[in-house]
């Protein structure tokens, strides 16, 4: 019976870790590139029962499992691509189909989807030819196949379909797009993802001038919403029958 | 319960979206505006499990436990895509063609730029911005001019009373930027230049990609009434549904509440 409480206090606990992850991918329905986490539960160990009767402790008949409740198991990135909206600027790509772009973070190389570029100068050094490099919003340089890209004092840059990085009309490299299961992927912040196996190049198709829309589904997580919230409100009944039980024993067994 | 910080985030994030949009809107019919959009990232993310941890039974988590606290603005950029030209008719208006700025010279003695060609002459016959601003280099124009012709490439020609040639008497000049984007806005229609913008690079229109002007016309704002509104629905419905998982987190946390009678 104590045992029981617990068993519906974990259920409590899980919808809430579910509501959090729901509540986050609300939050970011108007991220670009934003991939939404799914959330799976797994039922916690089971334990096994046994009738002790006298004389036989810790080898007593059989008497089968009960699992002891729910928890919170993991939240992987959903890769479902997003709607692309038209934004008309150069410097915006989306990726068509699988793969991910890549950006230099002072924490090694990790991987985006928000395909929204910005051209940011580096620091200028005395004798050294201006520099600028393609950056996402946080200033992270993008990575082509040959690193970071520097297109120099160009006056236009243009990232084209199969992915070249053109300025001034010459060709200067080729964006890195690479591959990495959905599973291996963990949403790090700032809308970069880092992965936790090898990736695999991918060759880019990407539409220029469009960005990609976060995958949010919005419908379908205020329907999960609603779910969280009712088995949060059933656990939570389990939990007070419990109670009521274990008040009727305290209070009432006794009398007899 | 995190959820309703997270929540909270996706509405302030919503709350400056519309901030943006609403600028943009009541910024429709000012010459040389450029619209701005806001972008957004996710914060940070609570890892309850690392992914690749050792399992219980002694196997990998393969994908680890993370939930994120919800969402930032990463910053608001100028879209600098050309706006249409609006014929005027007025001799003093230009509107630039291509990516170039107008310098002007500020009361403090720094340099601003600006896409707003709507200009005038001060009483001592210099051309001046609609706010009294200096164009530089500067170009004064003789009282006794008749008319004024501004080429596309910047050259400044008057006729005055009485002759039939025309003489030149100034050069208007443009100034672009590697990333116009990262352009300090000041309000006005003037920009100041950042560490992000990259240096300003002179020159005369029609010189590297620097555009050329138009005489007799002004540039209108490239903000599209049309996916602004688009936008504000789709905000205002964002912003509807973080405050329903406030609500759901509300009630989830009463329900605990109610365990304890």
């Amino acid at each position: 019976m104590v045992r029981g409480i617990h068993t519906a206090a974990s259920g409590m606990t899980a919808q809430q870790a579910m509501l959090d992850t729901l509540a986050n991918n609300l939050a970011n329905a108007d991220t670009i590139g934003y991939k939404q986490d799914l959330s799976t539960f797994r039922s916690l160990r089971d334990l096994a029962l046994r009738r002790y009767e006298r004389g036989d402790r810790g080898h007593g008949a059989p008497v089968g499992a009960l699992s002891t409740g729910a928890s919170f198991d993991s939240a992987a990135p959903d890769l479902a691509p997003g709607t692309l909206t038209r934004t008309g600027e150069p410097l915006d790509a989306a990726i068509v189909g699988d793969g991910l772009f890549c950006v230099q973070t002072p924490n090694g190389e990790r991987y985006t989807r928000a395909g929204h570029f910005e051209l940011t100068p580096a620091p200028a050094k005395a004798g050294a030819a201006p520099a600028a490099f393609l950056t996402d919003t946080q200033g992270n340089r993008l990575l082509g196949a040959r690193g970071a890209i520097d297109v120099g004092a160009a006056r236009t840059v243009t990232i084209e379909p199969s992915g070249a990085v053109v300025a001034d009309g010459r060709t200067l490299d080729t964006l890195r797009v690479v591959k990495a299961p959905a599973s291996a992927l963990r949403h790090e912040g700032s809308n970069l993802l880092a992965s936790s196996a090898l990736v695999t190049p991918a060759l880019p198709t990407l539409r220029p001038g469009y960005v990609e829309r976060s995958n949010v589904g919005v419908v379908g997580s205020m329907v999960r919403m609603i779910t969280v919230q009712r088995a949060y409100e059933a656990a939570q009944r389990t939990v007070t029958a419990q109670d009521e039980t274990l008040g009727k024993l305290v209070n009432e067994a006794g009398r007899f | 319960m995190r959820a309703l910080y997270t929540s909270a985030t996706g509405m302030m994030a919503q709350q400056l979206n519309l901030d943006v949009i609403a600028n943009n809107l009541a910024n429709v019919n000012t010459h040389g505006y450029k619209r701005s959009t806001v972008h957004f990232k996710d914060l940070l993310y609570q890892t309850m499990l690392a992914p690749g941890a050792t399992a219980a039974g002694g196997g990998q988590v393969p994908t680890g436990t993370q939930v994120g606290l919800g969402v930032a603005d990463a910053g608001t950029s100028r879209v600098f895509t050309q706006g249409t030209l609006q014929l005027t008719g007025s001799d003093t208006d230009v509107a630039i063609r291509g990516q170039g700025f107008l310098r002007v010279l500020m009361p403090d003695g720094s340099t601003a730029y600006t896409r707003d060609g709507t200009l005038s002459v001060d009483s001592q016959g210099r051309l001046v911005t609609a706010d009294g601003y200096a164009i530089q280099p500067e170009v004064t124009l003789p009282a006794d001019r008749e008319t004024l012709t501004i080429s596309p490439n910047g050259t400044v020609s008057v006729k005055r009373q009485g002759q039939t040639a025309e003489e030149t008497v100034g050069q208007l000049q443009l100034t672009r930027f590697m990333n116009p984007a990262g352009l300090n806005s000041l309000g006005d229609n003037l920009y100041a230049p950042t560490a992000a913008s990259g240096e300003p690079q002179d020159g005369s229109p029609g010189e590297n990609g620097l555009g050329v002007l138009v005489q007799k016309a002004l540039e209108m704002p490239n903000v599209e009434v049309v996916e602004e509104m688009i936008r504000m629905i789709t905000v205002q419905r964002a912003y509807e549904t973080n405050s329903k998982a406030i609500q759901a987190a509300d009630e989830m946390l009463q329900g605990a509440n109610n365990l304890k009678r």
